[in-house]
């Protein structure tokens, strides 16, 4: 993480305008001075930042680090999606070039890309309604939950 | 929440806390958290001025050093009272540049 690099960057620029590794720790407000653009990036104010309570930065830090993790896993599960909508539109691809070329094409090959992108969210499908033997369990519960026709 | 101490004197509480806002007000105008090896008791006596800085930023020098003289007052080595809470000050000075890196805490134990 960005944060884990400030304490103990002792890196300056030397005479012959090279880098160079020096001994003089950075001070205190120097770290604090570098660290802040990267917190406020993590959404931190800099009124929370500079006169807060101190260990507000570390959740501060952690929330940047799940939020990451999670955009990287949607960006992860986005790509997969795309992949199968790809590998769906491209499944007869090479039979139809083949077809173009062939004396015998064979016939009813097109592409196999779905009309309409998938339901991700099954539940909000509408439910089929309930069958007659279902609803009648579905009662019988109903009722010896009020202590009712069961022995 | 970060630590913080409550600190009494003459009947009225006092919590000492250190924000960044402070260290680098203090250090600007020159104190600097090494020196308290060599110069104890200016460095002492500066450092928990900063402490009260982020709750009590209107309490002045002098008065901050007559509340950290009335440490310990009463004990066979008021300084070594002193200095206790100074090692806690320490800790919550540090803490305010612990708290920017996220890397996970190893610890340690010296065996026999």
């Amino acid at each position: 993480m960005e944060g884990d690099e400030l304490i103990g960057d002792t890196h300056s620029i030397n005479d012959e305008g090279g880098s160079d590794y020096v001994t003089a720790p950075l001070s205190y407000t120097e770290v604090l001075d570098k660290a802040c653009p990267i917190f406020m990036n993590y959404g931190m104010s800099y009124n929370d930042y500079w006169k807060g309570d101190v260990e507000m930065a570390v959740f501060y830090a952690e929330a940047h680090r799940l939020r990451t993790q999670a955009e990287l896993e949607n960006h992860n599960f986005k790509s997969w999606l795309l992949g199968i909508y790809f590998d769906k539109a491209t499944q007869n691809l090479g039979q139809i070039i083949l077809n173009a070329f062939s004396k015998r094409p064979k016939k009813n090959l097109k592409s196999v890309f779905p009309k309409e992108p998938f339901d991700l969210a099954e539940s909000r499908k509408p439910q089929a309604p309930l069958t007659k033997e279902a609803e009648a369990e579905r009662m019988e519960a109903i009722f010896s939950l009020w202590g009712g026709t069961k022995q | 929440m970060a630590k913080q101490i409550i600190f009494t004197y003459e009947k009225t509480d006092y919590t000492l806390e250190v924000s960044r806002e402070a260290i680098k007000r203090f250090e600007k105008n020159g104190f600097n958290i090494n020196d308290l090896g060599a110069k104890v008791l200016n460095s002492m006596e500066t450092l928990f001025h900063l402490s009260l800085y982020k709750n009590h930023p209107f309490i002045k020098e002098k008065q901050a050093s007559q509340m950290l003289e009335a440490v310990g007052v009463g004990h066979d080595n008021p300084l070594e009272v002193q200095l206790e809470l100074v090692k806690e000050l320490v800790e919550m000075y540090q803490e305010a540049l612990n708290t920017l890196s996220t890397t996970k805490k190893a610890t340690w134990k010296a065996m026999n």
